[in-house]
């Protein structure tokens, strides 16, 4: 299927789910409501037109200046060829704009259990909260996916344009005055 | 054994330096008897921070920065970003440097895919295998050296084309080099899949299903190795890999085996991949002229020899990407061992987690260094230097030695004077 035709069946089939498209561009995909996003997730994989059975990334993209945090999910579809091997059939996208002060989205790992290390990357470097993640942790920071890059205790979230890098962790420093002249 | 253990479970840990292989990584094995019955990983342990770094880089920077995510698949990142702001630009790629980017990847595919072989039978205790499969290899090893200028870090793609060119002698040369390897791997391909060695150790080992392939969203050889023939080349043709002859190799057992002889054939269609490639190769330029990048967004993908590396990037019209997120095909594999690991022997357990040919330094590729009060960042080349030479200086007084610049700089000068 292309682009257009992926786009059209989902604005038939979960219209009031669909906050915008570009189909054309060189990076076809829809905009999607952070609400509906599983319901809109679950579609793509389980309808016999579209079946993207693979989910190839989840990044996560900074916007402090309209104080806004993407999540753009790639998806791919791999079907049975006239053999009985499978090849690849068509490629989307789909993004969901967050509220950067609080940014929530379902999780999808019970769709592709591959979006469990996504999800906790995505956590660890820029803050997003996957509810319903299942290697869900609770702290301070209220339920949330463990980190996966980081340490467990680290504080903030690298991949934010704002990031401050913090002047000492367990001993290490973090600004370079601060590194004594060698060992001792 | 597995009877005297009333069914108590025991941690055994495997990592963070792995007895066998290069790179840091933890995996924490449950057991019950020999039978691993849970498996937890942690990884990072290689953190440097290059999607940070990649957006403090300007555009034409950021490919010699990628082809530093990994030492092996040093072609495929570069190209696979290089791709991605083609296609932002909507530049036109001359077709001799089509050409040139699909020698090198397939040279690079080469000689991953013998480095895998040699480690597997490394870690199975049969050197044999090792020094075979590394001797092999290392013709290829030369000829990427003589073709880009060096063996790994190739810095081949640039945005537009190919950094350098290979002359026609030097094509020929190649092309022996690459005969010279065909033989040598046909026979190492039969001694391995004749083995009664191996087929005990590597069949019906740690099998991946093909339900639990796509589950797991795996690529590359992993995929490929379980009946699910996916491969970038094929479905999404980039290069030249539409115009050339050639086969993806898929094998439905998902044992360890079946990934070894994926690897091993696929070393044979890369052969016979090159070999064309040198004959059609058109001449002509083999680089063009980009203006600037306007802002927009794409993915790059190309067939890494671990599987699908994934390059989203996204350009605001400025010097340096917005966004640039790298998904190396280990990152996707590697969770795949929940599936293949959990109900196998320990003692099978380090081949099965090297099957998949994991690489942790693609899968960590982030971390920020910031100076707090100023926003320099601490990995600067003049920060590194500073602290380098703090030490030295730090040394110099503990050992009460003369300090090096005292010593030597007057030296120094009269010696190149």
């Amino acid at each position: 299927m292309t682009a257009e035709e992926i786009t059209a069946v989902l604005e038939q089939e979960l219209a009031d789910a669909i906050a915008g498209a570009d189909s054309g561009g060189m990076h076809p995909h829809v905009w999607v409501t952070a609400v509906r996003l599983h319901d809109v997730m679950q579609f793509l994989r389980d309808d016999s037109r579209l079946q993207f059975n693979m989910l190839r990334c989840v990044s996560g993209v900074d916007g402090p200046a309209s104080n806004e945090i993407d999540v753009v999910y790639d998806l791919l579809s791999m079907q049975p060829a006239v053999s009985e091997l499978w090849r690849a059939r068509h490629a989307f996208a789909v993004k969901v704009r967050l509220d950067r002060a609080n940014p929530h989205v379902p999780s999808v790992a019970d769709l592709w259990p591959t979006a469990d290390w996504h999800e906790r990357e995505a956590y660890d470097l820029f803050g997003i909260v996957f509810d319903g993640h299942p290697d869900s942790i609770k702290d301070h920071d209220g339920l949330h996916p463990q980190r996966i890059l980081c340490p467990d205790d680290w504080v903030g979230y690298p991949l934010r344009k704002d990031y401050v890098f913090p002047d000492e962790y367990h001993g290490i420093p973090g600004k370079l005055e601060a590194v004594p002249p060698g060992p001792g | 054994m597995s009877t005297a253990t009333n069914g108590k479970r025991t941690l055994v840990p495997l990592g963070p330096f792995h007895p066998l292989q290069e790179e840091p990584e933890f995996f924490q094995l449950w057991v019950e008897g020999e039978t691993v019955v849970d498996l937890d990983m942690r990884t990072s342990y290689n953190h440097r921070g290059i999607e940070e770094l990649s957006s403090r880089r300007t555009f034409d920077q950021v490919p010699y920065l990628v082809e530093r995510v990994c030492g092996i698949c040093s072609a495929s990142h570069p190209l696979a970003y290089v791709q991605a702001v083609e296609t932002i630009c909507e530049c036109d790629v001359p077709e001799r440097a089509q050409y040139l980017r699909t020698i090198v990847l397939e040279l690079e595919r080469i000689h991953s895919h013998l480095l895998w072989v040699g480690l597997a039978g490394h870690f199975l205790g049969y050197n044999t295998v090792f020094m075979w499969a590394w001797r092999y290899r290392e013709p290829i090893m030369d000829i990427l050296e003589k073709a880009t200028g060096n063996r790994c870090t190739y810095a081949t793609a640039k945005i537009g084309g190919t950094r350098r060119d290979i002359p026609d002698d030097l094509m020929s040369e190649l092309v022996r080099a690459v005969d010279s390897v065909a033989g040598p791997t046909e026979m190492l391909t039969n001694a391995v899949l004749d083995d009664p060695v191996l087929h005990a150790r590597l069949v019906n080992v740690a099998v991946l299903t093909e339900a639990d392939a796509r589950k797991w969203c795996v690529t590359g050889p992993t995929a490929r190795g379980s009946g699910l023939p996916i491969d970038v080349r094929r479905d999404d043709p980039y290069c030249v890999y539409d115009r050339i002859d050639w086969d993806v190799i898929t094998f439905p057992e998902g044992d360890v085996m079946a990934k070894a002889k994926v690897r091993l054939l696929e070393t044979l269609e890369a052969v016979k991949i090159i070999k064309q490639c040198a004959q059609q190769c058109p001449s002509g330029p083999y680089d063009a002229e980009v203006e600037s990048i306007p802002p927009g967004e794409a993915i790059g993908r190309v067939e890494a020899p671990r599987g699908e590396t994934f390059h989203y990037v996204r350009s605001d019209g400025g010097r340096c990407p917005v966004r640039h997120k790298i998904r190396a095909p280990s990152f996707v594999n590697v969770p795949s061992f929940r599936a293949s690991c959990i109900g196998q022997h320990v003692a099978d357990v380090t081949i099965a987690l090297a099957a998949v040919d994991p690489c942790y330094s693609c899968t960590e590729r982030m971390a920020v260094a910031r100076d707090a009060e100023t926003g320099e960042t601490l990995q600067s080349a003049k920060a590194l230097f500073e602290l380098s030479r703090q030490r030295t200086r730090w040394f110099e007084q503990q050992l009460g030695v003369e300090p090096f610049d005292q010593r030597w700089a007057p030296r120094l000068r009269e010696l190149l004077a």
